[in-house]
C-alpha cells in the first residue's frame, strides 16, 4: 500500500513541525503549509488523503478552507481533521457544518491524534474499496447494468441513499450530496433499520475508533447537522430519531 | 378796520391854490379829518407811492393833463383804485361831469358854482363809500382765506344741505375718492358719496344732532381697499343757532393706521403665540428688585405657579421654593451676574418645589435683559425648562453606564483571556505533544535535539505572552518624569531597527528638536513606539510596508503629537473599528499578535493621551497625542471611561 499524504495547514511553524514530528513514525508522506491559501493550492497541486487543518489563521481561516474544498471536486472527499484552540460547541458545529470529518483540540495527546487519523484513513479506504468494483468515471456509469445501478440505490421509504454518487434523496428537503462522514453514518444507519445505536457504537463502528478515542459529542454533532439537512423540523426528526438513553435510530419503513 | 381808528385822510389836487388852500381849510374844519393839499399832479403821484388817502378832491383842468386822465392813471394802481375821488370841473362841463362818473368818480363840483355847505356831506359820503368798499375787500379776503384754508386741510371735507344735496367736496375729497368736486356737487349724499363705502351709515344719520364718528371702508380705484375715519356733525347757521343748515363729513385716510394696527395685533398675537406655545417658561427677573417683571403663561401650566402672584409679589416667595441644597448656587448665580455680566448665556439647573410640595428639577438659560444708567445689569431674561424626566433618565443612564462599562471591561477580560489562551495553546501543543513523543524514545539523537528545542522555544514563545500580558496589567509603581519623548523614540528605533531592516523596511526619522517633553514613563513609552513599529511589520513580503515614518511634534494646546505612519496594505475599516481591542485572530497582515495594540492604547490612556489610527490605500498613520504637563497617573484606569 502506498504510504499516505497528510497536508498540515497551520500558520504557527512550531505547531506545524510538532505534528510532522508526530507523523514521522507512520508510513506518512507529510506536506505543510502556511496559511489557507497555500494549503488549497498545495492539495490542488498533489491531492492528499487526509487534511489537518488549523482554524485560526490569518487571512482564510479553516472554516472558509474547509468549505473551498467542499466545493472543490477534486478535494470535496478528501477528509478533514480540525486543530482547534477554541473548544467551545458552537465551534465544533461551525467546523463539521462545513464538512470536516473531526475535530481535535489543542494541545492534543499525540496518541489520540494518530488513532483518530488512522480512523479516518481506513475509513476512507473502505470506502474506495466499496465503491472500487463501481465505475469511478460517469461515463462509465452510463454503461453499467440496470440490475448494478439499482443495487446501489438504498431505499427507506422515501428516503434514498445512492452508494454511487454519495446523493440523498429526502421528500421534504430534495437530494443533495453528502460528506464523506455524513455518507458513512447514514450508510451505517440505512443498512440496519430498527437497530439502535449508541454514540460509542457509531465511533466503534463507522468512525473505527477504539473506545478511548472521540467523543460521543462528535456523533452528537455530525447527527444533528444531518438533521439540519434532511429534516424539515430538526427539533423533532422523522427519520433519525433518537431513542432517550440508548441512541439513534432508523425505524424501519412500510413498503408502499 | 385801521381806518376807523385813524382819522380820514382827504387829499386834494388844484392848481388854483386860492381854491385848494380855502377848502383844505374848510374841510378841515368841519370833517375832523386831515387834509393834504397839493397843486401839481406830480407832487400827487410822489404823495400816493408813501401814502393812502380815504377821499380825493381830483380837478379837471390840470397842467399838462386833465381829471379824467388823472382819474384812469388812479384806476390802473390797485391800491388806489378804490379811493372815492370828487371831480372838480368848470361851469357847463356836464360832458366832463358825466365821464367822470363812468370812470368811477364818486361825485363831481362845479367850481363856478361851489357851495360849501354841501361838502360835508360830500366828504361824508365819500367816507362811507369808502368803509364799504374796505368791508368788501375784507370779506372777500375772508372768504378766500377760509375757501384756502378749506383746500389746504389734509382731511376730506364734505358737506350736504338740508335736502342732503352735496355742496361742498374739497380738494382732499378730490384726492381721497379720486372724484373731482363737480362731480360730486348738487349730487344726492346718500346715492353719490355714502354709497361709496362698504358699510354706508344709515340714512337718517345726517338728521341727527349728535356727531357721528366712525371707521369705513371703501374700495379706491386704484389703490385697493382704502379705510377712513369719519366725522359727521350738523352745521348751524351762524345767526341762528337752531336753525340746521346741513352736514359735513370730515374724512381721514386711516389706511396707513389700519394696516399698523393689524400688523401689530397680528404680531402682538404672534408674540403670544409664541409665549404660550414654547414648551418652556420665558421670564424677565429684576435682580435688583428681586421681582419678576414678566412670566409667560406656562410657567401655571408647568409648575402650576400663580403668575400673577409671582409677578406681583417679590421673587422671595419663589426663591424660597428652591431645594436647600440648590439654593446657594442660585443665589450666588445671580450675585455673579450682577457682579459681571455675562457675556454668554449662563445655564443653571436647580430643584423647585411647587405648591403641590412635588419637586421639580429646572433648568434656565439665562442673558442680561437690560442695563442701568452707568452700564450694570439690571434685569435678566431667562428660559426655563423642566427637566425632571430627564434628570430622571440621567441617573438611570449613568447607572446602566456603569453597569455598561463594568460589562464592556468583563468583556474585555473576557476577549484578552481568549486571546491569551489561543496565544498559549500553540505552545503548549508543541510542549506537550513533543514531550511525548520524547518519552517514547523512538527518536534518533537529531530528532531529540530537535524536539527538545522545539520544547525550549514554545516555552520562551509563552514567557513572551506572560511578559506582554504583565505589562498590560502592571500598574503604575513609580511616578512619571519628565522625560525627552525624541530619547524614548530613539530607544525603541534601537531596538526595533534590526527587526525593520531584516524585513527590508525603511524608516524615516523626523523628530522635533528641541525634543518636546513629557510627563511620564520612560519605559512605557519605548515599549509603545517599539510596539507600534513592530505592529508594521508583516511577514508577508507583498504587502509588508516598505517605508514607515516617525515624527514629533508639539502639537497645539501645548501637548506633543508622534505620529507613525507606513506604506502598507491598509487595515479593512471593520477592523479599525476594533483595532485596539484584544483580538483573538493574529490581524493577519502584521498589526501584531492581537495584544500588542491593546497594550499600546493601555499605555497612552496611562499619560492621560489619545490614539487614534486612519488608513487608506498606501498610507496607515497611527496618531498618538500626549499632555506634556498633566498631572495624570497611571492608576486612574478605571476612572477613565
Amino acid at each position: 500500500m502506498d504510504s499516505k499524504k497528510i497536508l498540515i495547514i497551520e500558520d504557527d511553524d512550531i505547531v506545524a513541525r510538532t505534528i510532522e514530528r508526530c507523523l514521522r513514525g507512520g508510513d506518512y508522506r507529510v506536506m505543510l503549509a502556511s496559511s489557507g491559501v497555500d494549503g488549497l493550492q498545495a492539495a490542488r497541486r498533489d491531492v492528499p488523503d487526509l487534511i489537518i487543518l488549523d482554524v485560526i489563521m490569518p487571512g482564510m481561516d479553516g472554516y472558509t478552507v474547509c468549505k473551498e474544498m467542499r466545493k472543490d471536486s477534486l478535494l470535496s472527499e478528501v477528509p478533514i481533521l480540525f486543530l482547534t484552540a477554541k473548544t467551545k460547541d458552537d465551534d465544533k458545529i461551525t467546523g463539521l457544518a462545513a464538512g470536516a470529518d473531526d475535530y481535535l483540540g489543542k494541545p492534543f495527546n499525540v496518541d489520540e491524534l494518530l488513532l483518530r487519523i488512522k480512523a479516518i484513513l481506513r475509513r476512507t479506504q473502505r470506502m474506495k474499496q466499496e465503491s472500487a468494483p463501481a465505475p469511478v468515471s460517469p461515463a462509465a456509469a452510463e454503461t453499467a447494468s440496470g440490475r448494478k445501478k439499482t443495487e446501489r440505490i438504498i431505499c427507506m421509504g422515501a428516503y434514498t441513499l445512492n452508494t454511487r454518487s454519495f446523493e440523498f434523496h429526502s421528500p421534504q428537503t430534495g437530494t443533495f450530496r453528502l460528506t464523506p462522514v455524513q455518507y458513512d453514518l447514514l450508510y451505517h444507519l440505512m443498512t440496519h433499520p430498527g437497530e439502535i445505536f449508541s454514540p460509542n457504537r457509531l465511533l466503534d463502528e463507522v468512525w473505527d475508533y477504539p473506545s478511548d478515542a472521540g467523543s460521543p459529542d462528535l456523533v452528537r454533532v455530525h447527527i444533528k447537522n444531518l438533521r439540519e439537512r434532511i429534516e424539515v423540523d430538526p427539533k423533532n426528526p422523522a427519520f433519525i430519531q433518537t431513542v432517550p438513553g440508548y441512541g439513534y435510530t432508523i425505524a424501519a419503513q412500510e413498503e408502499g | 378796520m385801521e381806518a376807523l381808528k385813524t382819522p380820514y385822510r382827504v387829499l386834494i389836487l388844484d392848481d388854483d391854490q386860492a381854491l385848494g388852500s380855502m377848502l383844505q381849510e374848510f374841510i378841515t374844519r368841519t370833517c375832523q379829518c386831515q387834509v393834504v393839499y397839493v397843486s401839481h399832479p406830480d407832487d400827487l403821484w410822489t404823495l400816493l407811492q408813501e401814502q393812502t388817502f380815504d377821499a380825493l378832491f381830483l380837478d379837471y383842468k390840470l397842467p399838462g393833463t386833465n381829471g379824467l386822465e388823472m382819474l384812469e392813471a388812479l384806476a390802473a394802481r390797485p391800491q388806489h383804485r378804490l379811493m372815492p375821488t370828487i371831480m372838480m370841473t368848470g361851469e357847463g362841463s356836464e360832458t366832463i361831469a358825466a365821464r367822470a362818473i363812468q370812470a368811477g368818480a364818486l361825485d363831481y363840483l362845479v367850481k363856478t358854482d361851489l357851495d360849501f355847505s354841501l361838502l360835508p356831506a360830500l366828504v361824508e359820503k365819500a367816507f362811507q363809500r369808502r368803509a364799504i368798499e374796505q368791508a368788501i375787500i375784507d370779506a372777500q379776503h375772508k372768504v378766500q382765506y377760509q375757501a384756502m384754508l378749506l383746500n389746504n386741510v389734509r382731511d376730506a371735507i364734505i358737506v350736504w344741505g338740508m335736502d342732503n344735496t352735496i355742496t361742498y367736496w374739497n380738494q382732499a375729497a378730490e384726492r381721497l375718492f379720486d372724484i373731482p368736486a363737480e362731480t360730486m356737487i348738487g349730487k344726492p349724499v346718500f346715492e353719490a358719496y355714502f354709497s361709496l363705502f362698504e358699510q354706508p351709515p344709515r340714512r337718517g344719520a345726517s338728521e341727527e344732532s349728535v356727531t357721528l364718528l366712525g371707521d369705513r371702508r371703501f374700495n379706491h380705484p386704484t389703490r385697493g381697499a382704502v379705510w377712513i375715519s369719519s366725522q359727521i356733525s350738523r352745521m348751524y347757521d351762524g345767526q341762528n343757532e337752531r336753525k340746521p343748515l346741513g352736514s359735513m363729513d370730515v374724512v381721514r385716510d386711516i389706511t396707513l393706521f389700519k394696516m399698523e394696527q393689524e400688523s401689530l395685533a397680528r404680531s402682538q398675537h404672534f408674540v403670544r403665540r409664541i409665549l404660550e406655545t414654547i414648551p418652556h417658561i420665558i421670564y424677565i427677573l429684576n435682580l435688583r428688585e428681586r421681582r419678576f417683571r414678566y412670566i409667560s403663561p406656562k410657567a401655571e401650566e408647568m409648575l402650576g405657579l400663580r403668575m400673577a402672584e409671582i409677578q406681583e409679589t417679590l421673587s422671595d416667595d419663589f426663591f424660597s421654593r428652591i431645594h436647600p441644597q440648590d439654593v446657594e448656587q442660585v443665589t450666588s448665580h445671580y450675585q455673579q451676574m450682577l457682579r459681571q455680566p455675562p457675556a454668554a448665556p449662563v445655564i443653571s439647573e436647580y430643584r423647585l418645589q411647587l405648591p403641590s410640595g412635588e419637586w421639580r428639577w429646572l433648568r434656565t438659560v439665562e442673558t442680561v435683559f437690560s442695563y442701568n444708567g452707568v452700564g450694570n445689569p439690571v434685569e435678566i431674561i431667562g428660559v426655563c425648562e423642566d427637566i425632571t424626566t430627564r434628570k430622571g433618565m440621567e441617573d438611570q443612564l449613568s447607572a446602566s453606564q456603569l453597569y455598561v462599562t463594568q460589562t464592556a471591561r468583563m468583556a474585555a477580560i473576557g476577549q484578552l483571556a481568549s486571546s491569551v489562551a489561543h496565544q498559549i495553546s500553540n505552545p503548549l501543543t508543541t510542549i506537550i505533544a513533543d514531550a511525548q513523543l520524547l518519552l517514547r524514545g523512538a527518536f534518533t539523537p537529531e530528532e531529540t535535539e530537535e524536539s527538545l528545542r522545539a520544547i525550549q522555544a514554545a516555552g520562551w514563545r509563552m514567557q513572551e505572552v506572560i511578559d506582554l500580558l504583565m505589562k498590560f496589567s502592571q500598574p503604575a509603581t513609580n511616578a512619571k518624569q519628565f522625560i525627552s519623548i525624541n530619547a524614548t523614540i530613539n530607544r525603541a528605533i534601537l531596538l526595533a531597527g534590526s527587526h525593520l531592516h531584516s524585513a527590508q523596511i525603511n524608516l524615516q526619522i523626523d523628530l522635533s528638536e528641541p525634543s518636546p517633553m513629557v510627563e511620564g514613563y520612560e519605559q512605557r513609552l519605548v515599549d509603545l513606539w517599539v510596539n507600534l513599529l513592530l505592529a508594521e511589520h508583516s511577514t508577508d513580503e507583498d504587502i509588508s510596508p516598505k517605508n514607515i515614518w516617525i515624527q514629533s511634534h508639539l502639537a497645539e494646546g501645548g501637548s506633543v503629537e508622534v505620529v507613525i505612519s507606513d506604506d502598507g496594505e491598509r487595515i479593512p475599516p471593520d477592523q479599525l473599528e476594533t483595532i485596539f481591542e484584544p483580538q483573538l485572530i493574529p490581524r493577519g497582515i502584521g498589526r501584531g499578535n492581537g495584544i500588542e495594540l491593546s497594550l499600546c492604547r493601555e499605555i497612552v490612556r496611562q499619560h492621560d493621551g489619545s490614539i487614534q489610527v486612519t488608513s487608506e490605500a498606501g498610507k496607515t498613520t497611527f496618531r498618538i497625542c500626549l499632555p506634556t504637563g498633566a498631572e495624570g497617573n497611571g492608576q486612574q484606569e478605571d476612572s477613565d471611561h
